[in-house]
């Protein structure tokens, strides 16, 4: 293990707490001590638990003490998006008019988990407002910076769920995506992010942004970090010590998987580092073969039609009421998104039901389609248009051009990261796979991992 | 549709009215562009013509009693 006990991933913090070389008291303080020192910095936190992080710590110590078996992520720091509820903290969703309620009553379905499964809950983390953009922009909370880069994006919505394992604060964290919002702060921040099967876990206990399109996942900074969080999450059964079903799965690696590279809508307008994040990929993985997702650019479309109008619909009190408090870069989308006729969302429905038939037909050929989840690195804060294919566009929207079409139909992705030779900034790449088979994609990942093609380094901030 | 600004500032002026909202004069060339963005969106998805017998993804499940109607909640 690294000498910094924060650096370990998922797994080798829990091993060190099980094996009392670490106590869990320890592991809490030393991640408070890391938000204290860097959060300032790059603005990942919004809420810090300490209270409770020690409590959990003194109740995973007292059972080793007992000599109890402990749960798989004992002693584990997490921290998950101020969109999930955490008793006794106001769920602010990123927003200012949120944090007027009353804090949560209870932990959402997925917060509990983690708690159950033994880790230490070190805070909530800051996020677009309303999960409604790519950035990790905040009007309320200010940004959240990049800890490879701070005067660059960290992405978004689930922000400070990238930035904050990126710069180890924390080890795992809990993100969500309805267009891309744990994969593009993964590609962003340079660590893994899983956005699992839709519907695959729980969204109970998390504000909504657009329930048609909402997933639920974790980030973390190994493949097989993402398995164990995986099986915890979706409550699978588990026997400790030893690996949980999933990551028993990963011992198999990328041999026999079917692979191909995304073609088409997948292959043009992105940056070259997109392309070549791809290709360096497939060339590991040794993939010539290329599939093309038919009509993906109209699913993009469709998808954000969809959530345009969910959002619009479900802010709608909050929009008569108190428009003004809205972070403005929102406020404006929502407020169009409120207009939207009833026949568009109807139309995108029914296309969403015939791109997913196609691009299921895909699967009985492959098992795993590449694609990049990003068009570019992270872009400076506070940059507004971008240049794709020669044309100048905003890059707010133009951010989730590769994922949304992939979360519209709900498939599983891991996004890795991947250091091209020379860049300072990391980006990812979508394995994804078909629905249920997550699997496969963590086992590519964890290969890709394994080789030295993917990799999450610590960051180190200056 | 989607270059028809005017049409657009007409139907958010109607709309908005109709809703209970209001919109300020400084947002509104925003929130108009917004408009004239997600029609261009859903002109893409209507130009398409999926078949008639492709219905709506949404499914009600009449058994769940979940708050969010997710299969693991």
């Amino acid at each position: 293990m690294h000498i910094d006990p924060l650096y370990g991933t998922v797994e080798e913090i829990a091993e060190a707490v099980r094996l009392n070389e670490v106590s869990a008291e320890d592991m809490a303080t030393l991640a408070l001590q890391a938000v204290d020192a860097i959060n300032p910095r790059l603005g990942a936190f919004t809420d810090v638990t300490t209270d409770r992080a020690l409590a959990e710590a003194t109740e995973i110590d007292a059972m080793l003490a007992r000599g109890e078996p402990l749960p798989p992520l004992a002693g584990v720091p997490v921290a998950v998006k101020n969109l999930y509820d955490v008793a006794g903290v106001t769920t602010r969703a990123g927003s200012r008019i949120n944090r007027d309620n009353p804090p949560a009553d209870a932990d959402a379905v997925l917060v509990a988990r983690l708690k159950r499964a033994g880790a230490l809950l070190i805070g909530t983390l800051n996020m677009d407002e309303y999960a409604f953009g790519f950035t990790g922009e905040n009007a309320h909370d200010g940004a959240c910076r990049n800890p490879h880069a701070t005067e660059h994006m960290s992405g978004g919505s689930s922000a400070g769920a990238g930035a904050s394992i990126a710069a180890a604060m924390v080890a795992a964290t809990l993100g969500t995506d309805t267009n891309g919002s744990i994969r593009v702060p993964a590609s962003f921040c340079g660590v893994f992010g899983l956005k699992p099967t839709y519907g695959a876990l729980s969204r109970a206990g998390v504000t909504p942004l657009s329930p048609s399109l909402d997933h639920t996942g974790p980030l973390a900074r190994s493949a097989r970090d993402l398995a164990l969080l995986f099986d915890v999450l979706r409550d699978a059964p588990m026997t400790a010590p030893g690996p949980s079903p999933t990551m028993r799965e990963l011992d198999k690696g990328a041999d026999g998987l079917r692979i191909a590279v995304a073609g088409g809508w997948f292959r043009e307008k992105g940056f070259p580092e997109a392309h070549a994040a791809v290709e360096k990929v497939a060339k590991a993985l040794d993939v010539s073969d290329e599939v093309e997702l038919p009509e993906a650019g109209r699913a993009r479309a469709a998808a954000y039609v969809l959530t345009a109008a969910e959002g619009g619909a479900y802010h709608l009190e909050r929009l008569r009421e108190r428009a003004a408090d809205f972070d403005p870069d929102t406020r404006d989308r929502f407020l169009a998104g409120a207009l939207t006729p009833s026949a568009w969302v109807t139309e995108a429905q029914r296309f969403r039901r015939w791109f997913r038939d196609r691009v299921s037909a895909l699967f009985a050929a492959h098992d795993i389609i590449l694609a990049p989840a990003t068009p570019c690195h992270a872009p400076k804060i506070g940059q507004k248009t971008f240049v794709l294919d020669g044309e100048e566009v905003p890059t707010r929207p133009n951010i989730g051009l590769y994922t949304q079409p992939i979360s519209f139909i709900g498939l599983p992705v891991v996004a890795v990261p991947v250091w091209l030779d020379g860049a300072r900034l990391p980006i990812g790449v979508q394995v994804i796979a078909a629905p249920d088979r997550e699997d496969l994609a963590l086992r590519v990942a964890a290969q890709l991992q394994e080789d030295g093609i993917a990799s999450a380094p610590v960051a180190s901030i200056i | 549709m989607t270059d028809d600004r005017e049409n657009w500032d007409a139907y958010m002026e109607a709309a908005i009215k109709l809703l209970g909202l209001t919109v300020r004069p400084e947002w509104r060339e925003a929130v108009i562009s917004h408009l004239i963005v997600n029609a261009g969106a859903a002109s893409s998805v209507a130009d398409f013509k999926a078949p008639e017998t492709c219905l709506p993804a949404p499914e009600f499940d009449p058994r769940s009693t979940s708050a969010d109607n997710s299969p693991k909640s």
